[in-house]
């Protein structure tokens, strides 16, 4: 017979993820600056540019006189991502990145 | 419903089909057959490459962790790209499931450290569109003890040690790192070294062993762990001349659709003992093999642009290295002769290497006794 949510057996998935703190989120983006970055491998595709797009729209629906500012990936600091982080979080209230290939 | 850049309607199923119809599971398990009604289970939780495994009781899994018992709950490393917390406990369970016994248990804890190196970049290998996954080498006095098989068909089926291990390993990307939840594994095509993907180095390696060359010692033993395509396996026979062998191999690898032409990081080679042996008979060493190789697998900047990833190349990821050379100039799918490794592995007869082209850099570990 199999009991319970895991039948009885030792579960192979771990109870929770070692998360990492999230940052202060703002409570408003009224007059905020949002870097919009597409961090996608191939920016060919356009599929982080649709994304992105309809994130700047959704921004200037909700708060005003919100600053989104494009960031591509060339501007990234690929070899550098952590010194990039902190660059960017100084410059910006609030970073929405556009990841994938 | 979602539209592509060029506005036409795409369904995405990112996933692609995991479950099983329920029509076609009427009749089974049969009634009164736990053993097939727990497997069952464990298909329905998802912890399952989609074969059968050993259910991971608690007495089952109490037993793979042996003298580890009393550690059970300790951390061992944080896996991407879920960032699952991996414990002894959570890692022994996957390895009931894929048919280890307790002696692999180290092995594949050291597996699981290695691959949440941050260098080794797991989140690339399990969520990206690319067909790779890491393969894990082991070398060391643990490859006799434990019985992996180094020599004929040390790539393919047939042997616990390689087999339950390396499964053990894909088990637990996917039920640790959650690469088998929720579509994390974007591969377009996948790979079947998904299911097990182990490479143990061949004893009696004509060369320094692959585990000192790394800076280990050479009791100690060890695994590396590399984001592989599948291997490519190419065959020169009958040629005295050395330096024929590694043409060929170099030409076959210098491939412009792979991720090497475009990234340039690791290559490595699966050199067959009749490949290792002519070799080394002629005097080569792997750091000069690494360096004709280096030198040797090159495609024309000409054949480059416009093929392969480097349909990439626009103003926001420039490939520095293409930029300024004429189109006859020859570029290397490695950047520089340190990033291409070598093992020795295979039965005795078959003048074959294995190319395993992937992406990313490798990672090795020591494998901690009990």
């Amino acid at each position: 017979m199999v009991n319970g949510p895991d039948g009885g057996l030792v579960s192979p998935i771990p109870r929770s993820g070692r998360l990492l703190s999230p940052s202060p989120r703002p409570t408003s983006l009224a007059g905020a600056k949002v870097g919009l970055v597409d961090g996608m491998v191939n920016p060919k595709s356009g599929w982080g540019r649709g994304i992105l797009d309809a994130v700047d729209e959704e921004l200037k629906h909700r708060w005003p006189r919100v600053e989104a500012v494009r960031i591509s990936r060339a501007q990234m600091g690929l070899h550098e991502p952590f010194r990039w982080a902190a660059a960017m979080a100084a410059k910006h209230a609030a970073l929405v990145i556009a990841v994938g290939d | 419903m979602n539209r592509d850049p060029n506005g036409r309607a795409v369904r995405f199923e990112p996933i692609g089909r995991m479950d099983t119809p329920e029509r076609t599971l009427a009749g089974w398990p049969p009634a009164g057959d736990e053993y097939a009604a727990q497997v069952e289970q464990c298909h329905t939780m998802g912890w399952t490459d989609g074969l059968p495994v050993l259910p991971p009781t608690p007495e089952r899994v109490d037993a793979l962790l042996g003298p580890w018992i009393g550690r059970r709950h300790e951390p061992v490393s944080t896996l991407p790209p879920a960032q699952g917390e991996a414990t002894l406990e959570t890692i022994a369970a996957n390895c009931v499931l894929a048919g280890c016994i307790p002696d692999h248990l180290p092995v594949v804890v050291a597996a699981v450290q290695a691959m949440a190196d941050r260098r080794f970049n797991l989140d690339a290998a399990v969520t990206g569109v690319n067909s790779v996954s890491p393969v894990v080498i082991v070398d060391g006095p643990i490859v006799e003890r434990l019985g992996f098989n180094s020599e004929a068909g040390a790539l393919t089926a047939g042997n616990r040690a390689n087999g339950a291990v390396g499964r053990a390993v894909q088990l637990c990307i996917r039920n640790i790192g959650g690469a088998g939840l929720g579509g994390i594994d974007a591969a377009t095509h996948g790979h079947p070294g998904k299911y097990s993907y182990l490479i143990a180095g061949w004893p009696a390696s004509p060369w320094e062993p692959l585990r000192t060359r790394l800076g280990f010692a050479a009791g100690d033993s060890t695994v590396t762990v590399y984001s592989a395509e599948a291997p490519l396996c190419i065959a020169d026979m009958g040629h005295d001349d050395p330096l024929s062998i590694l043409r060929t191999i170099a030409r076959s690898a210098a491939i412009p659709g792979s991720y090497n032409a475009y990234f340039r990081q690791e290559l490595w080679l699966v050199l067959s003992p009749e490949h290792a042996m002519r070799l080394a008979g002629a005097g080569m060493e792997p750091d000069r093999i690494a360096a004709f190789i280096h030198d040797q697998a090159t495609i024309p900047a000409g054949d480059l642009r416009g093929h392969g990833l480097y349909g990439f190349v626009d103003e926001s990821l420039p490939p520095t290295w293409i930029h300024g050379a004429g189109d006859s100039d020859r570029v290397s799918i490695v950047d520089g002769p340190d990033r291409v490794r070598l093992v020795v592995a295979g039965g005795l007869y078959g003048a074959f290497t294995s190319v395993l082209l992937g992406q990313g850099v490798s990672v090795s570990r020591r494998v901690e006794p009990w």
